[in-house]
């Protein structure tokens, strides 16, 4: 570490000691920032990682005494070095906000990324070899600076200076200590924000990827249930055409095959306004949810349906689980989706059993478990490994569209669905969500 | 004719009876293998997708065991892997719903090409 050298008159004995206590008074109360700053550094969520640092850099200033304080960071060597955080005292001489160190001081700048440090307390200190940061001083006129690099990982990520621009101001090496270890919590925070976004980038990227392929199966099979009664009205009235050109010689058939493109006609219709229904534009809205409310609300919704149906519906909310991130329409779609199969379920059973249990309870770290079981008759093994693909269903009545809708939407949400078989009789289905973010970083911190 | 989707079938029938065609249909591929196979001048109008055995797979059995019947097939989903489905199965000819009666015609004739005075 290289330090200053201290030039300029002697100070009288009594000013220096004066000085002195001035400057221990001042350690030991940055030295207490330094910690509070360590703690808040920790308990910030990545997306509040950049708002704390820069808040930070005002309070070291304002305990300091200093005028502007930056980070700098540099994804990669060669690549430019950004001023990413900033604070600068109000009334302060102008001075570049987001500016390129490694534009203005080449050298300089390459030589605080490899590792070192510099400071000064008069632009007189700054040595000779670094003389084109010693320009940008002389015309921007911070009076004293230091700069840091900051190192996460093994690695300098970037750096951060401290100047004071109406006046020089001493540092000495306990002070430049602390603020070395301030500028590696920065660091270590910046990290951990990069990683939770790369991460984040990822698993979209991931979600996009399987509705991408949700979608192209959707269509594909969208266009083979719409063309089936297509096909049928152009075939029947093919037909009509061909007995009309002979002049209509059976007239009965002539009015059975338009009845038929009739019925036809109506059956593509309803296709159409079903999907429609399913997939009812929506603007997605997601905000903290209460998921044990949503459930009862549900089935509050279908009591009547219940009853007339002789099921009696059961809900177990654990008292430990968090709220969920979601939207809360899409949510109750899902859970009276998985509830209306259940009821069908035990219908086509026929059982005297005829009970079905929701349960919401938290499954691994940062997630909550939905699960609906029946007592039905299971899930038949002709459809168990396509369950959740378009259009597969074993009902009269059936789209084979719930089960898709539902997966579409919890994939949405970050989570999975899946099924189970009870040990006893009928079917489990289970999704899962994600809890609120801040709840998820607090139950993460007391679990580590 | 084998097809699953009873409207599908209904029309069909009607439209090739409108034709002068005589029409046996069948809602799955094993009803088919089940009845007598058919004699004479005949063809097969077969769906491809169907709950049970395939439409492919029965003109694979087909092949198997040595039965022949110049086969149509026929589709409702027109992706590539459906295509190329299709095009393995080796039909005289395939078709993708909805398809207008020159184009049935066409198939039908390519199938029986005996039977072309019948048709235009
Ligand atoms: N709880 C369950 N028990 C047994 N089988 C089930 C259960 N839930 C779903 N299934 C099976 O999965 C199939 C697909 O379900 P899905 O909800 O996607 O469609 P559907 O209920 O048939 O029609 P709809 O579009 O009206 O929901 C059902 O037809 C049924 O065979
Ligand atoms: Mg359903």
């Amino acid at each position: 570490m290289r330090r200053p050298t201290t030039i300029g008159t002697i100070e009288p004995k009594r000013t220096r000691a004066a000085r002195v206590g001035r400057e221990r008074r001042e350690l030991d109360r940055f030295e207490s920032l330094v910690v509070e700053l360590s703690a808040a550094m920790a308990r910030a969520p990545a997306d509040a990682v950049d708002r704390e640092i820069e808040s930070w850099l005002g309070n070291i200033c304002q305990a300091l005494g200093l005028d502007r304080s930056a980070v700098y960071e540099r994804d990669a060597p060669g690549e430019p070095v950004r001023t990413t955080h900033t604070w600068l005292r109000a009334n302060s001489p102008p001075f570049p906000r987001h500016y390129d160190p490694g534009k203005f001081f080449p050298k300089t700048a390459d030589w605080i990324m490899a590792g070192n440090h510099l400071m000064f307390s008069r632009p007189s200190d700054i040595p000779v070899e670094l003389a084109d940061v010693r320009r940008f001083v002389e015309r921007y006129g911070p009076k004293a600076s230091a700069a840091i690099p900051m190192w996460a990982g093994g690695k300098v990520i970037g750096a951060a200076t401290f100047g004071k621009f109406r006046s020089p101001r001493e540092w000495s090496p306990e002070l430049l200590d602390h603020l070395a270890l301030a500028v590696r919590l920065f660091g270590s925070a910046i990290e951990r924000k990069q990683s939770v976004t790369a991460m984040r980038a990822a698993r979209a990227e991931l979600r996009t990827a399987s509705r991408r392929n949700l979608m192209s199966e959707l269509v594909a099979s969208l266009s083979h249930e719409i063309n089936q009664p297509l096909g049928a009205i152009l075939s029947n009235l093919g037909g009509l055409a061909r007995l009309l050109t002979k002049g209509n010689p059976q007239p009965a058939m002539a009015l059975e095959a338009v009845n038929n493109a009739i019925e036809d006609t109506n059956r593509a219709a309803e296709i159409v306004r079903r999907i429609r229904f399913m997939f009812k534009k929506h603007v997605e809205h997601k905000t903290a949810i209460d998921i044990g409310a949503l459930v009862n609300e549900v089935v509050k919704l279908t009591a009547g349906e219940a009853a007339v149906r002789k099921i009696s519906v059961q809900i177990e909310v654990s008292p430990s689980v968090d709220r969920v991130i979601g939207d809360s329409i899409e949510l109750q779609q899902c859970v009276l989706n998985l509830l209306m199969n259940a009821f069908d379920a035990i219908a086509e059973a026929k059982s005297d059993r005829r009970g079905v249990t929701i349960k919401v309870a938290p499954e691994k770290t940062g997630w909550v478990g939905v699960s609906v079981s029946d007592s039905g008759a299971g899930v038949d093994p002709a459809v168990a490994n396509r369950l959740f693909e378009p259009f597969v269903t074993t009902k009269s009545e059936g789209m084979g569209l719930g089960l898709l809708v539902t997966r579409s939407i919890v994939e949405s949400h970050g989570g999975a669905i899946w099924s189970t078989p009870n040990p006893d009789r009928g079917a489990t289905f289970t999704f899962t969500l994600p809890v609120a973010e801040g709840k998820r970083a607090s139950a993460s911190r007391s679990a580590g | 004719m084998v097809d699953d989707d009873a409207s599908v079938r209904r029309a069909l029938r009607t439209q090739l009876q409108i034709l002068g065609f005589n029409v046996l249909d069948f809602p799955s591929a094993e009803e088919f293998l089940a009845s007598e196979f058919p004699t004479g001048d005949a063809c097969l109008l077969l769906d491809v997708y169907m709950p049970g055995m395939s439409g492919i797979e029965l003109c694979r059995r087909m092949v198997e065991s040595g039965r022949r019947l110049p086969t149509i097939l026929i589709s409702g989903r027109d992706d590539q892997q459906t295509k190329k489905m299709m095009r393995d199965a080796n039909p005289v000819a395939s078709l993708l719903k909805p398809f207008d009666e020159k184009t049935l015609l066409r198939a039908i004739r390519k199938a029986l090409p005996n039977q072309s005075s019948l048709l235009h």
